[in-house]
């Protein structure tokens, strides 16, 4: 066994390219592997993506292997899924044939790199929702793009309470929304100024509850900037740390709601298509009819539930944990959030009775 | 005090120079830095321009939902009333005790709040839902 840390990753610091490099040989089947290139990727507060270029000679995995070095930041927020229970997720849904960067490796041991981390296979394409809203080669592709992203839900709904590999997901109960309600009551009793709208948003997502759906598999946050598209098609589905059991009304209202368009209003399915696409697809693949009521009060739920998120980024910034423009202006985004749930609650209120 | 240009002008100009001439010469990540920049510029600016007229009208329709008496006793200074107040409306509309006759109202006065914060931080959006 050869190794080789590689001179363009050496600014990354070369005891670290070096230890994944030794654990990547150590779970390859492989005669000398070498890392041709390591780098951070943009945009992750939460967790640390590195882009890895490995090069592997003799054995089963023989040549040259873009993959993705996935772990926690510095400054983790204790929320969300650990990287071990993200690698079991990505696994089980990897398995149920969901489009997804394949797991490979998954490392707990703290002496590798001082934090767990797995490794998965890089799919190629763009995540980034501006650029993907915007980008006039996919004009044609829009519709067959948000089809499939209804048809892939589908297929990760069909994962259902009781299997096996997921039972450290917390159990969800028959009422998925007041979880929720509560769950973001306890965020605004963290944060310092009152909320009264938010508030008041919460109380009608309290009484107007849907009535009990099937409880699934949910993603969590599913929606435009979270997956992966290549000349017009889906090659992956990516940021599984807030998988949960839920309502699955709840990740197609969070696919829809207005504040994850990112100015395309008028294309109802995540700024991307229309929303009679995506659900053409869901309910093609599932055989299940999606209630349409339940979708605009999961779509009230988005607006909450981004809202208080906001409010949670500008607090980082506020209290001097993480100075931060972006996380800043984070903060004078809620009103727009507090009017999308306040106008849909309206127009709610009006087709059915509160 | 006669300091001019004042600080909303002074903005404005700044913005300018950052749009029309910084925006077009720096990289494509430093674009999105440039116009979070003038972005900030623009909220500070319709806040200045403001003053404290919002907070006023915000003091005016909290004091019919609680009376003279509420707002006399809420702290000294506008910002402080206004805060001591929204902290009340906050725990109240949470315990339901706002509920019964005064529902209306409330709905009232945080879709006016909400308004008022969006006319602040982006005008454009009040606009594009046809509130403005």
């Amino acid at each position: 066994m050869g190794l080789n840390g590689g001179s363009q990753a050496s600014h990354l610091g070369k005891e670290m390219v070096y230890a994944v490099g030794e654990f990547l040989a150590g779970v390859c089947d492989c005669a000398r592997l070498e890392i041709l290139d390591m780098r951070l990727l943009k945009g992750g507060a939460v967790q640390e993506n590195y882009a890895l270029e490995i090069e592997i000679e003799g054995g089963s995995d023989h040549g040259r292997h873009a993959l993705v070095l996935r772990t926690d930041a510095t400054s983790r927020v204790q929320t969300s899924l650990s990287r071990s229970e993200e690698f079991a997720v990505l696994k089980a849904v990897h398995a149920a044939g969901i489009t997804v960067p394949e797991p490979l490796w998954l490392c707990e041991d703290p002496s590798v790199i001082g934090r767990t981390f797995f490794v998965m296979r890089r799919v190629p394409g763009v995540a980034a929702a501006h650029m993907l809203v915007r980008d006039p080669g996919l004009e044609t592709a829009r519709e067959s793009l948000v089809e499939r992203l209804g048809e892939e839900l589908a297929r990760l709904h069909a994962i259902r309470p009781g299997f096996p590999e997921l039972e450290f997901l917390p159990e969800c109960g028959y009422a998925p929304a007041l979880n929720r309600v509560n769950l973001y009551r306890r965020y605004l009793d963290a944060l310092s100024a009152p909320q009264p709208a938010l508030e008041w948003c919460l109380n009608w997502l309290e009484r107007c509850q849907p009535e009990a759906m099937d409880v699934v598999l949910c993603h969590s946050d599913y929606r435009t900037g979270n997956y992966m598209v290549e000349r017009g098609e889906l090659t992956g589905i990516l940021d599984w740390e807030f998988t949960a059991w839920s309502d699955f009304h709840e990740d197609i209202g969070w696919f829809c709601a207005r504040c994850w368009r990112f100015g395309r209003t008028d294309r109802e399915a995540g700024g991307m298509g229309s929303r009679e696409a995506f659900y053409r697809g869901y309910e093609g693949v599932s055989g299940a009819t999606i209630d349409r009521d339940a979708v605009a009060y999961w779509e009230v739920m988005a607006a909450v539930r981004w809202g208080v998120i906001a409010l949670q980024q500008a607090e980082r910034h506020l209290s001097g944990e993480q100075e931060s423009l972006e996380l800043a202006l984070t903060g004078r985004m809620v009103p727009e959030m507090e009017m999308d749930a306040l106008m849909l609650i309206d127009k709610i209120s009006g087709r059915v009775s509160p | 005090m006669n300091n001019t240009p004042d600080g909303v002008e002074l903005l404005r100009v700044a913005q300018k120079l950052l749009r029309e001439h910084l925006l077009s010469v720096v990289s494509k990540e430093q674009r999105y830095e440039v116009l979070m920049v003038a972005n900030a510029m623009a909220i500070a600016a319709r806040e200045l321009e403001a003053g404290e007229s919002d907070l006023r009208e915000e003091l005016r329709m909290l004091s019919e939902l609680y009376g003279d008496t509420a707002v006399a006793e809420a702290g000294n200074s506008l910002k402080e009333k206004v805060a001591t107040l929204n902290k009340r409306l906050a725990t109240d509309i949470r315990s339901g005790v706002l509920d019964g006759a005064c529902a209306q109202g409330v709905r009232a006065l945080l879709k006016a709040q909400v308004t008022a914060r969006l006319r602040l931080s982006n005008p454009k959006y009040l606009k594009a839902v046809g509130i403005e």
